[in-house]
This record gives structure tokens, C-alpha cells and sequence, in this order.
């Protein structure tokens, strides 16, 4: 399973004082805020560990099917894999000075991961990429969400079991799919 | 003698326990709280128990974590991890800051 989580910069510096009492305590782990405090620079490794969490939240939840859940600290960042429980996913970042996106997968697999400079064009996209892989009109593809709030693809209103993941912060968005 | 109306036995209560609160005024502050974070104002107007903080009210997961300190700070509990993690509806919310309040 996979999941993805791309920060704007800019916007997170704007909607989040990370510096704030109690701040870090409350969504990273001891080792996280050792290394946190220690990096040249804080504030990014904070949102480097975020989105990386983020994106193991939604690999995870969809492998599970699991209720939603605000429980940062139970996903605790090693290297360049994402433990929670008993459970590790490899993760990869990418970021630029006004972006930083992960990725996290349970299995090394084929998949297609785009960003975009765009609030909301990764949805639109993915329908795309989809329909151009399956060589079907992308009107007949949609995507909806469960109870759990994971989103789902649907081909002609019938639901597929394509693991995907969507992410949108600011002016940019992402989607990955395993395709 | 004092004849004591229910209202009047209500602010009794309020003076001699401060954290003696209806859910109304629970509600209100929890709403004064997490008003700067919400970004779908249609959500908000429609506050009530069962207002999802992200799929009703859009807010930003690492949001959440204000949302959790402001209410520390207002209604001076701590909030440990396992109530955090259950702190995405008001009605969760409300529950937890109670609990939190009767355990003073």
C-alpha cells in the first residue's frame, strides 16, 4: 500500500508555529526531537518528518482499512523507513524551496508519484493518468471515500482496488497510484 | 429566607466550581477555539456534535495539535495521547474536555 503528503512551505510557515510551547512534544517522538533540534535546520526536518508521517498514516490506513486516528507519535521516522507497531514502510522525499513531498510504500512496487503547481489538479490528473492507462474515457472514471475517509477509484460507478494516494496543501497537490 | 430558583443554584455552582460548565458554554468555547483553523466556513455555521475537524470543517491535520494546546490552555487540562488521538470531532472533544474537568 502507499501514501503521500506534500507541505507548502511557505503556507506552514504561515499556519504553524512550531516553536510553540508543547508543539513538537505532542507529535514527535524523543529521538524525532533530538534530531529535530539538533539539524541546521529545524524547521525543515519538522515538515520532512510530517509529511513523511502523513504519508505512512495513509499507506497505512488503507492497508487496514482502520478508522481515522490522530496519533503522529505511534509513526516514528528511522532513516528512510516509517515505523508503526510492528509495521515499517519505506519512505522517500523530495522538496524544493517551496515544497516538500514523501512518499511511503509497504512494498517496493511500480508506481507513478506527480506533483503539481496546482491546489487541486491532482485529482483531475490521476482521473487522467488513469483513463489514458487503461485506455478507457476518463468520464467513466471517479473517485470517492469511504467511511474511513480513504479514498477510492470507481470505473463506471463500480468500485476498483487500485492503492492510490492524493495530497493538496497550499498551491501545490500531488497524487501517487500503484500504476 | 432565600428562595433559590434553579438559575440561581446554577450560578451558585459556577462560583463555587468554576469548571462547573453546561454543555452550551462548552460548546461555545470549544467553537471560539478552533474557529482560526477552520477553512470551510459553511462547516462551522452548521457546528454541531457531530462536526467532523477535518472532513466537515477542512482543517488542517497539523492544525490539530493547536486545536489540542488551545484547549489545554483554556480550560487548563492535559490532554495525554490517548485522548488525542480520538480529538476529531466536537463530540469526541467534548467528551474529553468533561472528563479531563470532572477529574480535577
Amino acid at each position: 500500500m502507499i501514501g503521500n503528503d506534500i507541505v507548502d512551505l511557505r503556507l506552514a510557515k504561515h499556519e504553524s508555529n512550531w516553536q510553540r510551547k508543547g508543539w513538537l512534544q505532542k507529535l514527535f517522538t524523543p529521538t524525532e526531537q533530538y534530531h529535530i533540534l539538533k539539524a541546521k535546520i529545524p524547521e525543515f526536518l519538522v515538515w520532512e518528518y510530517w509529511s513523511r508521517k502523513e504519508a505512512t498514516y495513509k499507506a497505512h490506513q488503507r492497508r487496514f482499512s482502520l478508522a481515522p486516528k490522530y496519533n503522529p507519535k505511534d509513526y516514528e521516522c528511522i532513516e528512510n523507513t516509517v515505523r508503526v507497531g510492528e509495521n515499517t514502510y519505506r519512505t522517500q522525499t523530495k522538496s524544493t524551496r517551496y515544497w516538500i513531498y514523501s512518499t511511503s510504500s509497504s512494498l517496493v512496487t511500480k508506481h507513478t508519484s506527480k506533483v503539481f503547481t496546482n491546489h487541486l489538479f491532482a485529482k483531475t490528473k490521476l482521473i487522467d493518468f488513469v483513463s489514458k492507462d487503461l485506455s478507457i474515457d476518463s468520464i467513466k472514471v471517479s473517485v470517492f471515500k469511504d467511511d474511513n475517509q480513504i479514498p477510492h477509484l470507481s470505473i463506471e460507478d463500480k468500485p476498483k482496488d487500485f492503492s492510490f494516494s492524493l495530497t493538496n496543501h497550499g498551491s501545490f497537490s500531488a497524487f501517487i497510484i500503484d500504476l | 429566607m432565600l428562595v433559590l430558583s434553579l438559575k440561581n443554584i446554577t450560578s451558585y455552582l459556577e462560583l463555587l466550581v468554576p469548571e462547573f460548565m453546561t454543555k452550551e458554554e462548552l460548546l461555545s468555547k470549544l467553537k471560539n477555539i478552533i474557529t482560526p483553523y477552520v477553512q470551510n466556513q459553511e462547516g462551522l455555521n452548521s457546528l454541531n456534535e457531530n462536526t467532523d475537524f477535518i472532513k466537515d470543517l477542512e482543517i488542517n491535520s497539523a492544525n490539530l495539535v493547536d486545536v489540542v494546546l488551545d484547549v489545554e490552555d483554556e480550560f487548563d487540562i492535559e490532554i495525554d495521547n490517548e485522548s488525542m488521538e480520538k480529538m476529531l470531532t466536537v463530540k469526541a472533544s467534548l467528551e474529553i474536555i468533561e472528563s479531563k474537568l470532572s477529574a480535577k
